[in-house]
C-alpha cells in the first residue's frame, strides 16, 4: 500500500528520458540535524531519507525525543538541515530565500496543530478566511472559498461560532478547513488527535482520509496514536533521530 | 479592514489591560488640554490686560522718542503739525479703533511735608476712557472728566496717595522740568486713586489732563499716540502697513516690543508645555510598549500560527500598530471630551487663584478651549501610541516560528 521509496540514486536515473519524470511530492535525502545545548551536541536526525511520490497520508511515529518535531520543522522550512536536502515538488527548501518563505508556506503548506491554534476572537469563518489573507483575492472570493471549505469539513452550520463555542472536534475540523482552504499540496499535522476523545479522533481521521483522496492533498502527521498509524498509507518510525521502520 | 477588525477585537479581548492603558492615555490628553487651555487663557489675559491697561496695540512717535534718551524733555515730541497729520492718517484706517494722545513726563509730587517722585502721563480723559476706560480701576474717587472745566485734577496711584497721606479732594503740588529746562509747578486736586494690582505702578503713577501737563511742561507737544486696534491678531500686519504709509519720520512700537514681559512669559509657558508634553508622551510610549511586549509574549502561539500560515511578520506587526493607534485615538477622544467638560465646569466655578508674583490681588482661574490646539494634541498621543507599538513589535521579526509555537 505504501508509496515510500528510497530516494533515487543518480546512477539509477535514465540518461535521456523520453518524457520528464514527475519529481516526488516530497523527498528527504540524507538529512542530518543536530542542536547544541551548552557544550553538548544533541543529534536530532541522522541521515534520514524517504520520499513521497503520490498524495497520501504519512504518519511519523516515534517516542518523544525521537526527532518527529525536528522533521516537521524541516518540512515546514522553520529550520534547515545541517546536511542533506528536503525537496517539495522538486524544490530544495533550503534554496528558498527568507523573503519568499511566507508565500511558500501560504501556497504550498497547511498546518494542523494539536491545540487547534484558532484565533479565539474570530469566528470559524473568519479563522478560515484569514489563511487566504496573503492571497490576491477579493473579500467575496475569500468568503466563498472559506464557506465552501467549512461545508466540506462538515462545519457549514457553525460559521459564525467562535472557537470557545465549539467542541474540540469541531475546532479541529475548522483548523483542517483553515489548513486546506489555500489548496496546499502538503499538510503538516502535529498530533491532530492528541486533544480529542476516541470517537472524535476517529471522525477527524476519517475526514483527513477523505480529504486526502478527494483533494489529492498529502498529509504528514506526527503522532503517537496507533489509529493514525492504521489509517496512514505509510508510516515512518523514528527513534533517536534515525529511521527504524 | 480585516486586520483593523482583528485589532479591535484584540483590544476588546484584553479588556482590563486595554482599559488601564486607555485610562493613562485619556488622563494624559486631558491634562495636556487643560494645561494648554490654562496657558492660552493666561496669555490672552496677559495680552489683553497689557494692551488695554493703556499700552495700546501700537505707539507712534517721532524717530528717537522710544530710545529712552533725550537732551531735554520732549526733544522728540510730536509738534502740532505732526499731531494733525498723524491723527488724520490713523483715524482713516479701518483697522484702527481709537487713537489716544499721550504726554509722558516725570517729576516730584508733594503735599507739603512729604514729596515723592512720579512717572506721569498727560491724558485726554474722554478719549482714554473710550479706549481703555473699562480696564482702569479706581480704588477711590472719580476718574478725570472729559469736559471738566477744571483741568487741575489728577489721578494718583493708590500707594502714592497712601504714602503722601492724601485722599480724593485733597490738593498736591506737581513739579517738573519744562521743555526749556526750567522748573515749573502746578497745584492739582486729587480726583481718584488708581488701583492696578501692581505695587510698583500704584507707587509711581500720576495722571493729569493733557492740557495741565502741557502747561506744566510749557509746551504744545505730545510724546506719542497710543493706537487701539479692532483685532489684536492683526496687530503686526497693521503696524507694518501704517509704518509704510507714515514713512521714516515716525517710529512705531508694537505692544510686544513695549511689553517684553509678555514675550518672556510666552517663552516660559512654551518651555513648560514642551517639558510637560514630553513627560506625558514618554508615559504613553512606555505604557503602550509594555502592553505590546506583554501581548507579544501572551500571543506568541497565535503569532507563530499566523507566521506558519504564511502571514508576514510585517503584516502581524501592522496588527499591533493598529491596536496601538486605535486604543490611542479612542482614549484621546474621550480625554478631549472630558477636557471640554472640565473647561466649562472650571470656568463656571470661578475659582480664585493666589496673586501671581508682582501683583497684590488674586486672579480667577479661567481656561480657554482652542480647537486649533485640541486637534493636533489629541492626534499626537495616538501617534505616539502607534509609534510605541511599532517600535516594540519589531521583535516579531526575530521571533522564530518554532519558539512561538512551542508550548509555554
Amino acid at each position: 500500500m505504501g508509496h515510500l521509496q528510497p530516494p533515487p540514486s543518480p546512477q539509477s536515473q535514465p540518461l535521456a528520458p523520453a518524457s520528464r519524470p514527475q519529481p516526488p511530492i516530497l523527498a528527504v535525502e540524507s538529512v542530518t540535524k543536530h542542536y547544541r545545548r551548552g557544550s553538548e551536541r544533541i543529534v536530532a536526525l541522522t541521515d534520514l531519507s524517504f520520499s513521497i511520490d503520490a498524495p497520501e497520508v504519512v504518519a511519523i511515529a516515534g517516542p518523544s525525543g525521537s526527532g518527529k518535531s525536528t522533521l516537521l520543522n524541516l518540512l515546514a522550512r522553520f529550520d534547515v538541515p545541517d546536511s542533506g536536502e528536503v525537496r517539495l515538488d522538486g524544490q530544495d527548501l533550503a534554496s528558498i530565500s527568507p523573503a519568499a518563505l511566507d508565500e511558500f508556506r501560504n501556497r504550498k503548506l497547511g498546518f494542523v496543530f494539536q491545540q487547534f491554534n484558532l484565533l479565539p476572537v474570530l469566528s470559524a469563518l473568519e479563522n478560515v478566511e484569514l489563511a487566504l489573507a496573503p492571497q490576491a483575492l477579493s473579500r467575496a472570493q475569500r468568503r466563498e472559498r472559506a464557506i465552501a471549505m467549512l461545508e466540506r469539513v462538515g462545519m457549514g452550520y457553525r460559521l459564525a461560532h467562535k472557537p470557545g463555542e465549539l467542541s474540540g472536534g469541531q475546532q479541529q475540523r475548522v483548523a483542517i478547513a483553515r489548513a486546506l482552504v489555500g489548496r496546499p499540496r502538503f499538510v503538516i499535522a502535529d498530533e491532530p488527535t492528541g486533544n480529542l476523545d476516541s470517537k472524535t479522533a476517529a471522525e477527524i481521521l476519517q475526514l483527513i482520509s477523505e480529504l486526502n483522496q478527494t483533494m489529492q492533498t498529502t498529509f504528514v502527521i506526527a503522532t503517537h496514536d496507533p489509529r493514525v498509524m492504521q489509517l496512514a498509507n505509510s508510516v515512518i518510525e523514528l527513534a533517536d533521530g534515525q529511521r527504524i521502520g | 479592514m480585516q486586520w483593523l477588525r482583528l485589532a479591535l477585537l484584540n483590544i476588546w479581548r484584553n479588556g482590563r489591560r486595554s482599559l488601564l492603558l486607555a485610562f493613562t492615555l485619556c488622563i494624559g490628553n486631558l491634562a495636556l488640554l487643560l494645561f494648554v487651555g490654562y496657558i492660552a487663557a493666561t496669555l490672552t489675559g496677559l495680552r489683553e490686560s497689557t494692551i488695554r491697561a493703556g499700552l495700546g496695540h501700537i505707539q507712534i512717535g517721532l524717530q528717537g522718542q522710544f530710545d529712552g534718551y533725550a537732551d531735554q524733555p520732549l526733544q522728540y515730541g510730536l509738534t502740532r503739525d505732526d499731531q494733525v497729520r498723524l491723527e488724520a492718517s490713523l483715524e482713516s484706517d479701518a483697522a484702527v479703533r481709537r487713537v489716544v494722545p499721550r504726554l509722558v513726563f516725570s517729576g516730584l509730587v508733594s503735599n507739603g511735608p512729604r514729596t515723592l517722585n512720579f512717572q506721569g502721563q498727560g491724558i485726554h480723559p474722554g478719549r482714554e476712557r473710550q479706549a481703555f476706560g473699562a480696564f482702569q480701576t479706581l480704588s477711590a474717587g472719580v476718574p478725570l472728566q472729559a469736559h471738566d472745566r477744571n483741568v487741575y485734577r489728577a489721578l494718583l496711584g493708590r500707594e502714592m496717595a497712601r504714602r503722601l497721606g492724601v485722599q480724593p479732594g485733597d490738593s498736591v503740588t506737581v513739579m517738573s522740568s519744562t521743555v526749556s529746562g526750567a522748573i515749573n509747578a502746578i497745584d492739582v486736586e486729587v480726583a481718584g486713586l488708581i488701583a492696578t494690582g501692581i505695587p510698583e505702578t500704584e507707587l509711581y503713577s500720576l495722571q493729569l489732563p493733557i492740557e495741565a501737563a502741557q502747561e506744566l511742561l510749557r509746551t504744545d507737544k505730545l510724546s506719542y499716540f497710543a493706537v487701539l486696534l479692532n483685532d489684536s491678531a492683526l496687530s503686526e500686519a497693521t503696524q507694518a502697513r501704517i509704518g509704510l504709509r507714515l514713512g521714516h519720520r515716525y517710529e512705531l512700537k508694537g505692544w510686544q516690543q513695549l511689553a517684553p514681559l509678555y514675550t518672556q512669559v510666552l517663552q516660559l509657558y512654551r518651555n513648560q508645555f514642551v517639558v510637560f508634553g514630553s513627560v506625558i508622551a514618554l508615559l504613553v510610549f512606555l505604557s503602550v510598549s509594555t502592553m505590546t511586549l506583554t501581548t507579544l509574549f501572551e500571543r506568541a502561539r497565535e503569532i507563530g500560527t499566523l507566521r506558519a500560515m504564511g502571514i508576514s511578520s510585517q503584516t502581524i506587526r501592522r496588527l499591533f500598530v493598529h491596536e496601538g493607534w486605535l486604543l490611542g485615538l479612542a482614549s484621546s477622544l474621550i480625554g478631549a471630551g472630558l477636557a471640554a467638560i472640565a473647561t466649562v465646569v472650571i470656568n463656571l466655578l470661578q475659582i480664585e487663584l493666589p496673586p501671581p508674583p508682582g501683583r497684590n490681588s488674586g486672579v480667577i482661574l479661567h481656561l480657554l478651549w482652542l480647537p486649533e490646539y485640541v486637534l493636533p494634541i489629541s492626534l499626537t498621543l495616538p501617534l505616539v501610541a502607534m509609534l510605541a507599538a511599532w517600535w516594540t513589535s519589531r521583535r516579531l521579526g526575530r521571533l522564530p516560528i518554532v519558539s512561538a509555537l512551542a508550548p509555554a
